[in-house]
């Protein structure tokens, strides 16, 4: 570029770019500009728009300047307050910063509205900020349409006034006629037009909200927005209740103050005193928490914990099991699940339970225990519990891996170990005969020790170990390498079953403790494995009775497995119900103290044949029906409502699958 | 004294002028009402007080040399042979001044598995076919690539294939094969047939430009291979570019690119130094149509105006003029490892071979010394981050003798990007529905045996 004739080049030492607007053309450009202002994050149209406080900014800290000039504050304990004046504003001739400091109240404001449901054009309306609820206060503004806006002002003397309802909306709706700013009667009246908040350019104008002041309130801990919380995020992040290791009750709550290692003793210590008030004495508030925050424990899958050691894994070196290895195996674990699960159950129903005292209808339902209990009862409760889930989550488990050989193409399996052992060349484990046994301490051991997880995770002989080893198996394996969908499939059981055992092993644990210090005699009542009854006697129909509820519930798995994959997760949870019966005959059965046997029934052949397919649920029930009849005509009136009950389940059973079946 | 020269340019387009910034390649409109009357030669950098808009702490470019990367791209000379003899060839008809000779099988294998060994996990890889004339051994070929296909899947990588020949031997199943394994095929071809004939004698006489005519009927026929390009060699004496450039363009080509000679065995054949001013004058003359065509949403795919467009547009800059000796190496029929294509067999550039590895302290050498802060004049040159120092086989025979001819070409490159992006910015931001439904020519439908 040349010096154009007679114009004398400027002065080379100005820098001649510095005051040019440069508009950045290519993408190198575009992304060297830097502008200064409110970070990306508030933009509005990017924005997740909340404000209970706010998650990228408070968008309530925009509808402080509404009126041009004046700054509000809606969360003062006071009331609705002038925060600042601008003294170059139109307030500003009115209104000193002493009157800021004594305390300029917002007692009237008006505002277009929109009617709704009415027409669809905005009204100008009239709102006191009585009574003072500043988030009530704030809503009324957020709602302002664009167009004329007032305000009415006033000290604190007027303001007891107006909460004391002295000044009638119309009269100030009359003041706000003439639209000049002004003081009258009591009040400062000032008038404008709604800030519209975004500049041309649609960003937050940051000449009438300062930089900060957006994001002076947020969503975050620190600020003590537990409370502010509108959608219980921080709430819900943060759990009530929570389990401990080393306490004999289950629950605790989390924001307890007393925490010391005997403070669960009571299990009413931790509810709500007085039927929902928050229980100042026994919890921390959330300053509390905030100021005391090293004393919370974490909390580790619904855990707390004193201390946390990631787990070390070390690779393994065991050879990956082919699929038809890992069939085997699972032919086995079958009966094993089938196995624990019936000596764990024995196990329950020999424990002393309390005649109020019934496992939950659904898993999700607190368990129904009696207000009023003693320290033992409570111990005996926790065990009993315990002991049931993990009974319950061994018949899933037999489920699982039943629903894995389908998976596999084979016939599943609904026989019963006769000896609970893994056992395969090169990975001897464990080796117990299946045997009823009532949940003495060393029966206790036992469970433990067969629940334990494998230290280095994968010793197979362990059960926790040959699931893993199967898992990896199937994730790493050849043989499964080809299809994604199955290994995603097969893997997912296995996956749960490991959690699941994880768990067996605190539960059991946790039993123990329980039950640590007291007699045997003071928590059994069922105190030798079964023996069969005398002929003829009700505890002998009762025995038979729940030998063929549990035949029901085998041939209900038997059905199920039968039926069409898409159908099976219904199924399945109709099956369970199954349960019920066998429920309601070992607890009468435990009550005169005497075990189920439990005995194995016999089973259809697993191989699907159409004729079976085709019948319906009814015949699952075959093998109660008579000895419901037999209990009937027993001549004892308990049996007789006991057969009544467990009749209508039993319909229930036979109802639901053939619901789920055709569903 | 730094001349803001170096990293400043003053651009001036229909829309107004613009402000090129070297660091970062960065454009800049100007406001109009700027009263710049900026000698840029005559400004010290210091006074300029360049920090606003270039701050040294953040310079994208530092002297650091690029570390030799890992290897994504190789080319495998198939045969150092030609049934052509174009006097400007830098393969010297093929034989890269030694004897001919053809790859073997197993050195080809070899190639493929060096790419992968020393290739990034995850990688796309690239492997290019070159000679000579690739398909005097096309059997290798044909072997190569799902070799080549199998190694790359089992590694866990994908593979892509291009070509470069001069499309007188394709056969329809040479043909199928190409669009079977969606080959990027560059044909070699100069212009209309007297001139393409007379820059490029087939060996025992016929017309080229026939054979290629019947091979691009063979692809109208048979199916289009992933892309099919015409690379045309411009010779000081071969006249206009544009005429050469539509009617390449008219053979229904997916994209034309122009090559102008500057090194040649027959330095006659080169673009002598007084020969650039109009061979820049061509090339705009050229960009100037193309730009007309975009503008208008019309399809005239002229490859090197549409590449320098987008590689503007994205504000690219680099210390290299390509990846030549970076991710990028070239095979001879020996197995031996050269810089690129054009540097084969010259011992200066040999870098390793495919058997025991790339020589990887060579590559750092090569990286170190062509870093274009190294190179004079490119260190004080504007434009030293868009051409990168020049081709290095160029560079090697003959210097840096095009200097003018290229900033000219990227003086008009920048200013037809500043009117594109202001007028039809869609060509950039959504390419797909830029031009109207394709009006591409189609490929001429007579086979000539």
């Amino acid at each position: 570029m040349r010096n154009k004739p007679g114009n004398p080049r400027k002065n080379p030492r100005k820098n001649p770019l510095k005051p040019m607007k440069l508009f950045p053309r290519n993408l190198t450009a575009r992304a060297d500009a830097v502008v200064l202002g409110n970070p990306v994050t508030s933009r509005p149209e990017s924005a997740v728009e909340n404000c209970w406080p706010g998650l990228e900014f408070d968008q309530r800290n925009l509808d402080k300047a509404f009126l041009a000039g004046l700054v509000l504050e809606y969360h003062d304990e006071r009331a609705t307050i002038v925060r600042e004046v601008d003294p170059k504003g139109p307030a500003g001739k009115f209104l000193s910063a002493r009157d800021i400091e004594k305390g300029v109240y917002v007692a009237f404001v008006q505002g277009n509205m929109l009617e709704r449901n009415a027409d669809t054009k905005p009204k100008q309306q009239v709102f006191s900020f009585v009574p003072p609820a500043a988030l009530e206060n704030w809503r009324v503004v957020r709602d302002f349409e664009p167009g004329p806006v007032a305000i009415a002002l006033c000290d604190k003397t007027v303001y007891d006034l107006v909460l004391a309802n002295f000044y009638p909306i119309d009269a100030i709706a009359e003041l706000f006629r003439r639209r000049v700013d002004r003081r009258e009667g009591d009040f400062l009246l000032l008038f404008g037009t709604r800030a519209h908040y975004l500049t041309e350019d649609g960003v937050i104008d940051p000449a009438l909200i300062p930089p900060g002041n957006l994001t002076r309130s947020m969503c975050s801990p620190w600020q003590y927005d537990f409370t502010d919380c509108g959608c219980f995020f921080w709430a819900s992040n943060k759990p009530d209740m929570v389990s401990s290791a080393d306490q004999p009750l289950q629950i605790l709550n989390f924001q307890r103050k007393d925490r010391s290692k005997d403070a669960a003793r009571q299990p009413t210590d931790w509810l709500l005193k007085d039927q929902g008030g928050w229980d100042d004495v026994n919890m921390r508030g959330h300053v509390d928490i905030i100021n005391h925050f090293d004393d919370l424990k974490f909390v580790i899958a619904g855990r707390e914990m004193d201390d946390y050691a990631p787990s070390t894994l070390k690779p393994s070196s065991q050879r990956l099991l082919s699929r038809r290895e890992i069939i085997e195996r699972l032919n086995v674990l079958a009966t094993v699940e089938h196995a624990l699960c019936v000596e764990y159950l024995y196990a329950y129903y020999s424990l002393k339970l309390s005649p109020r005292s019934v496992p939950r209808r659904e898993p999700w339902q607190e368990p129904l225990r009696p207000t009023r209990e003693s320290a033992t009862d409570a111990r005996i409760f926790t065990a009993a519990d315990e002991t049931l889930r993990v009974a319950i989550d061994e018949m899933r488990h037999f489920r699982w891996v039943n629903e894995m050989l389908i998976e596999f193409e084979q016939p599943w399996v609904l026989g019963r170990a006769k000896v609970i052992g893994i056992d395969f060349p090169g990975q001897e484990g464990f080796k117990e005969p299946f045997r009823l046994v009532p949940l003495t301490a060393r029966q206790l051991d036992w469970f433990i020790k067969v629940e334990k997880a494998s230290p280095h995770h994968e010793d197979p002989g362990t059960l926790d170990g040959m699931y893993t080893l199967i898992l990896r198996s199937i994730e790493l394996g050849a043989d499964f390498a080809r299809d994604k969908d199955e290994r995603d499939r097969l893997a997912q059981f296995v996956q749960m079953i490991i959690a699941e055992g994880n768990d067996h092993f605190h539960r059991f644990t946790r039993v123990k403790a329980a039950l640590d210090g007291l007699p045997e005699s003071a928590y059994l009542r069922v105190t030798a494995g079964p023996k069969q009854a005398a002929a003829g006697s009700p505890e002998r129909m009762l025995q038979d009775t729940a030998d063929a509820s549990y035949a029901v519930l085998l041939h209900a798995f038997d059905f199920v497995f039968r039926q069409r994959k898409d159908q099976r997760g219904e199924l399945l949870e109709a099956a369970r119900r199954g349960m019920y019966n066998i429920d309601a005959a070992c607890r009468q059965l435990s009550e005169r103290h005497v075990g189920a046997p439990f005995t194995l029934p016999d089973l259809p052949p697993a191989e699907p044949t159409p004729a079976l397919r085709k019948r319906g649920a009814e015949s699952v029930g075959d093998p109660l029906r008579p000895q419901l009849q037999r209990l009937r005509q027993s001549g004892h009136a308990d049996l007789a409502m006991l057969a009544d009950r467990m009749d209508s389940m039993l319909s229930e059973l036979t109802s639901t699958l053939d619901a789920a079946k055709t569903a | 004294m730094r001349a803001a020269s170096s990293e400043l340019r003053i651009v001036a387009s229909a829309l107004g002028r613009h402000l090129f910034v070297v660091d970062g390649s960065r454009i800049y409109d100007l406001p109009d009402d700027a009263d710049l009357e900026l000698e840029l030669d005559e400004l010290d950098l210091d006074d300029l007080a360049l920090d606003a808009i270039a701050p040294e702490s953040r310079r994208r470019i530092d002297d650091a040399p690029l570390a030799p990367p890992p290897l994504q791209s190789l080319s495998l000379n198939l045969a150092q042979a030609c049934n052509m003899g174009c006097a400007y060839c830098y393969a010297d008809t093929g034989r890269f001044g030694g004897r001919a000779r053809m790859m073997s099988s197993e050195v080809a294998r070899a190639a493929v598995d060096r790419l992968i060994v020393e290739a990034a996990p995850g990688a796309d890889l690239l492997i290019g076919f070159m000679g000579g004339e690739p398909f005097l051994n096309r059997a290798l070929m044909r072997e190569v690539v799902p070799y080549a296909c199998g190694e790359a899947r089992r590694s866990g990588r994908t593979v892509r294939f291009s070509v470069t020949t001069n499309a007188t031997l394709l056969t329809a199943d040479d043909v199928h094969f190409l669009a079977d394994h969606d080959f990027q095929v560059a044909v070699s071809i100069d212009g209309p047939k007297a001139l393409n004939d007379a820059q490029r004698p087939l060996k025992g006489g016929g017309s080229a430009y026939e054979r290629v005519v019947g091979a691009l009927g063979l692809f109208a026929r048979i199916g289009r291979p992933r892309h099919l390009s015409a690379r045309a060699t411009a010779a000081p004496g071969g006249g206009p570019l544009l005429p050469i450039l539509d009617h390449l363009i008219a053979l229904g080509f997916d994209s034309v690119g122009l090559s102008p000679i500057l090194v040649s065995p027959d330095p006659r054949h080169a673009f002598a130094a007084a020969d650039f001013d109009r061979l820049a004058a061509d090339m705009i003359a050229c960009g100037r149509k193309a730009k007309h065509a975009i503008l208008a949403r019309e399809h005239y795919p002229f490859s090197n105006f549409a590449t320098a467009l987008h590689e503007i547009h994205r504000g690219s800059h680099r210390p290299y003029p390509c990846g030549a000796g970076a991710a990028y190496l070239s095979v001879n029929a020996d197995g031996t490892l050269y810089a690129c294509h054009r540097l084969i067999d010259d011992a200066r550039f040999a870098m390793g071979d495919v058997r025991s590895g790339s020589d990887v302290a060579r590559r750092a050498t090569h990286l170190a010394e062509r870093h274009v802060h190294r190179q004079e004049p490119c260190r004080s040159c504007w434009a030293r981050y868009l051409c990168g120092g020049g081709c290095y086989h160029e560079v090697d025979r003959r210097g840096r003798a095009g200097c003018d001819y290229i900033r000219a070409w990227l003086t008009f490159c920048i200013a037809s990007y500043a009117e594109i992006s202001a007028q039809a910015p869609g060509y950039f931001t959504a390419p797909e529905r830029h031009y109207a439904p394709m009006r591409r020519p189609a490929l001429p439908a007579e086979v000539i045996p």
